[in-house]
């Protein structure tokens, strides 16, 4: 894992500017500590921060083909490298390293923009192919690497995170209210649409090109599901054997193809607990796992991570995380998240990546992707309530099977069923093509009636739901209704949220590689093709999952209730200490300059957050705590200050160079 | 949906599940996998113990409601 950034001159002109390549490479530091390089000829710079994991002798970047016509720069790992050496070897490519990134290379060589359907893993990487006088960005299937762009004064610049790109001065740096509008709706942007104006995001499962002077992306892979009724139909068995070995597969890919040691996440749940058992079978030493202790009883599942630590013999570490400890990372985490966000879970994943690394791993294996793919949310479930409701509005005894949704919740239907039948039966219309998500997006689009009057008619002026819907893939209205949730939940929350806000940027923060198993390219194309009622049985979510591992996983851990992972939100900035950096961005001042949020709505709202301490908030007051101050935070770090965090550093040593120019 | 795939897909859901009984949250579990899993419509007088309550009704009741319709 590591960062990557470029300068591409669209015209002739002067050579890019090492300078401002070596600044761009200081901000991806934390991407890459272990060492740096870059690639500059007259017309194209490639940067390169190094997190050395696999091939740590010769694997330094930029590397080249045969004769030096194909530079690349790549941020990720090819789980499949070695089938695929072994392939182009046979084709007759000469390596002359071991490492992934240089089969990336000889793929492109040998298949051109075709190389991408094959590979298997997380990557965003750009390929500068002189004798075509072409640069080619791409990024993985789901997203889980990221790459920004944008044009500016005539040159194309590109970098793993938006900071880098604010490292050229004359990028400007402006929100983009229809970014924010799309996060205060889906809780995040939708590629390539980003929180800042002309900023964009490559897609995922994308690769980009440049002509002339715009950016043409083109899909090399798109989610998609098999219609409604003409699913596999092979007998569930075959289904739970086949889903079985692929996971094994993925598990061990991710865990064995790496030249440093490989850790694993615990958070409780079956995900990691599946994944953490299979690869604890790949190695003879105790797996070392890691986990998040809260020191709020609501939130910790403490008893369930040791459960599984103890069967699997594991060296296990925790992080214990207080609310005030939330409030104290919280600007560094939205640093490094570049985006408002509307939960503080990410927080705690900040502070357990440095556990992992303080502990002296850079690698580990995560449970990521399994609600995705298995339909493992409560949304796949309040869906699925929701079309039984549907089905027979008048009914008077479909009402009460609302009890069996959010169990969890403080507020939970079973607790407020009036409220929740009100609630759950508003926009229940079965031909909507996002029934599923509405009462979310419902939810969260009230967050902008705290924006300022201004801002906000910006911001409609782009119907982001009308947009994203436009966006759907033809096959759609064939699909199962718990397909198309899932297909919502996937171009929105998954890569938007998960595997960047919470995924990504929180592991990168302290230099740490996720590597997500049920992300794994064969798994995925497998799961969306099987009935859905395998995949959510009535309302028993990952049913197939866990028929398929139940031999490994104790039946408290696979029969506990699903309990989505959360962290205090409101509490962490208003039951303890009085933050500064609270007082500053929601000062009177910063709020009227910034003319994000209306000045007084947000003080008032602040003054009942402080008034109750942040205790038993609403749901989506306590959503609108964490918008507003981390919406805040973001304009304090990348329109007030410069993005540079006030820590602008150089890039690590050694620095591998290949400068044409000079 | 053949006979046999009927009464596979009630023995998984029975499996995952138990039977209902007289649970009336229960019933409506079940009222949803049927209609979920087989396209039928049911009414509030359908979900009842007698029809859903035990798995042996599950299949009886959800096989003549397939076959009426």
């Amino acid at each position: 894992m590591c960062g990557i950034c470029g300068i591409v001159n669209i015209d002739a002109g002067q050579a890019p500017e090492v300078e401002t390549l070596l600044r761009m490479m200081g901000r991806l530091r934390h991407r890459g500590p272990d060492s740096s390089g870059y690639y500059r000829d007259k017309q194209v710079a490639l940067g390169h921060t190094r997190l050395a994991i696999i091939d740590l002798k010769t694997g330094a970047q930029p590397l080249s083909n045969e004769d030096d016509s194909v530079w690349i720069t790549f941020n990720g790992e090819i789980f499949n490298y070695l089938e695929l050496a072994s392939e182009l070897s046979g084709l007759g490519h000469i390596f002359k390293t071991k490492s992934d990134t240089e089969v990336i290379i000889h793929a492109y060589e040998q298949w051109g923009k075709s190389c991408f359907d094959r590979f298997n893993g997380q990557w965003a990487l750009a390929l500068w192919d002189h004798k075509k006088n072409k640069i080619i960005l791409s990024c993985d299937r789901l997203g889980i690497r990221p790459l920004y762009y944008t044009i500016c004064k005539n040159r194309l610049l590109f970098a793993s995170e938006v900071k880098a790109l604010f490292a050229d001065s004359s990028v400007k740096r402006n929100f983009d209210p229809a970014g924010v509008s799309e996060i205060f709706t889906f809780w995040s942007p939708v590629a390539p649409r980003t929180t800042f104006k002309d900023i964009k995001e490559l897609e995922p499962g994308h690769f980009a090109t440049l002509e002339d002077d715009i950016i043409k992306s083109e899909a090399f892979w798109t989610i998609s599901f098999s219609d409604a009724g003409t699913e596999s139909d092979l007998s569930e068995k075959e289904h739970v054997d086949i889903f079985r070995n692929h996971l094994i597969n993925a598990s061990k890919l991710r865990f064995t193809r790496s030249d440093v040691p490989v850790g694993a996440y615990l958070s409780g749940g079956i995900d990691s607990a599946i994944t953490s058992s299979i690869i604890s079978n790949y190695t003879k030493a105790p797996l070392s796992t890691f986990s998040i202790r809260f020191s709020d009883s609501e939130f910790d599942e403490g008893q369930y991570q040791r459960q599984i630590a103890d069967r699997i013999d594991a060296d296990h570490k925790d992080v214990a995380v207080s609310n005030e400890d939330i409030g104290h990372v919280f600007p560094d985490v939205i640093w490094h998240a570049e985006r408002p966000i509307l939960r503080t879970a990410p927080a705690p994943l900040f502070l357990l990546s440095k556990l992992v690394r303080e502990s002296g791993y850079k690698v580990v294996v995560t449970g990521e992707g399994a609600d995705e793919v298995m339909a493992g949310y409560d949304i796949f479930r309040e869906a699925k309530v929701r079309l039984f409701l549907a089905r027979d509005p008048a009914s008077k005894k479909r009402s009460k099977i609302l009890s069996k949704l959010y169990p969890w919740m403080e507020r939970a239907p079973s607790k407020a069923p009036a409220f929740a039948d009100a609630f759950f039966r508003k926009r229940l219309d079965p031909l909507d093509p996002a029934f599923s998500h509405r009462p979310r997006w419902d939810t969260t689009s009230s967050l902008n009636l705290f924006l300022n009057p201004d801002f906000r008619l910006e911001a409609k002026k782009t119907n982001v739901i009308e947009e994203l819907l436009s966006n759907m893939p033809d096959s759609y209205d064939r699909w199962d209704p718990l397909c198309k949730a899932q297909w919502l939940e996937m171009v929105t929350l998954l890569s938007g949220y998960i595997l960047s806000a919470q995924g990504d940027r929180m592991l990168m923060a302290n230099s740490v590689e996720g590597r997500f198993p049920f992300l794994d390219c064969n798994l995925v194309d497998f799961a969306s093709q099987l009935p859905a009622s395998q995949k959510l049985l009535a309302l028993d979510e990952k049913h197939l999952l866990k028929i398929a591992f139940k031999d490994m996983i104790p039946d408290t851990i696979l029969k506990r209730p699903k309990q989505p992972y959360r962290a205090p939100d409101a509490p962490s900035f208003f039951s303890g200490s009085d933050f500064d950096w609270i007082n500053e961005v929601t000062s009177e001042s910063r709020l009227k300059n910034a003319g994000i949020f209306n000045p007084k709505a947000v003080f008032n709202f602040i003054n009942k957050c402080r008034r109750i301490k942040g205790h038993k908030m609403s749901n989506a007051d306590n959503m609108r705590a964490v918008a507003i101050l981390s919406t805040m935070l973001v304009h304090h770090h990348y329109i007030v200050q410069d993005g540079s965090g006030g820590k602008d550093q150089v890039p690590a040593e050694p620095i591998k160079v290949i400068d044409k120019v000079v | 949906m053949i006979k046999k795939q009927v009464k596979e897909h009630i023995a998984e859901f029975v499996r995952t599940y138990q039977t209902a009984g007289n649970d009336e949250t229960k019933l409506l579990l079940v009222a949803l996998f049927a209609e979920d899993a087989f396209g039928i419509v049911l009414s509030d007088d359908d979900i009842c113990e007698k029809n859903f309550g035990t798995h042996h009704a599950m299949e009886k009741f959800v096989l003549e409601k397939l076959y009426m319709e």
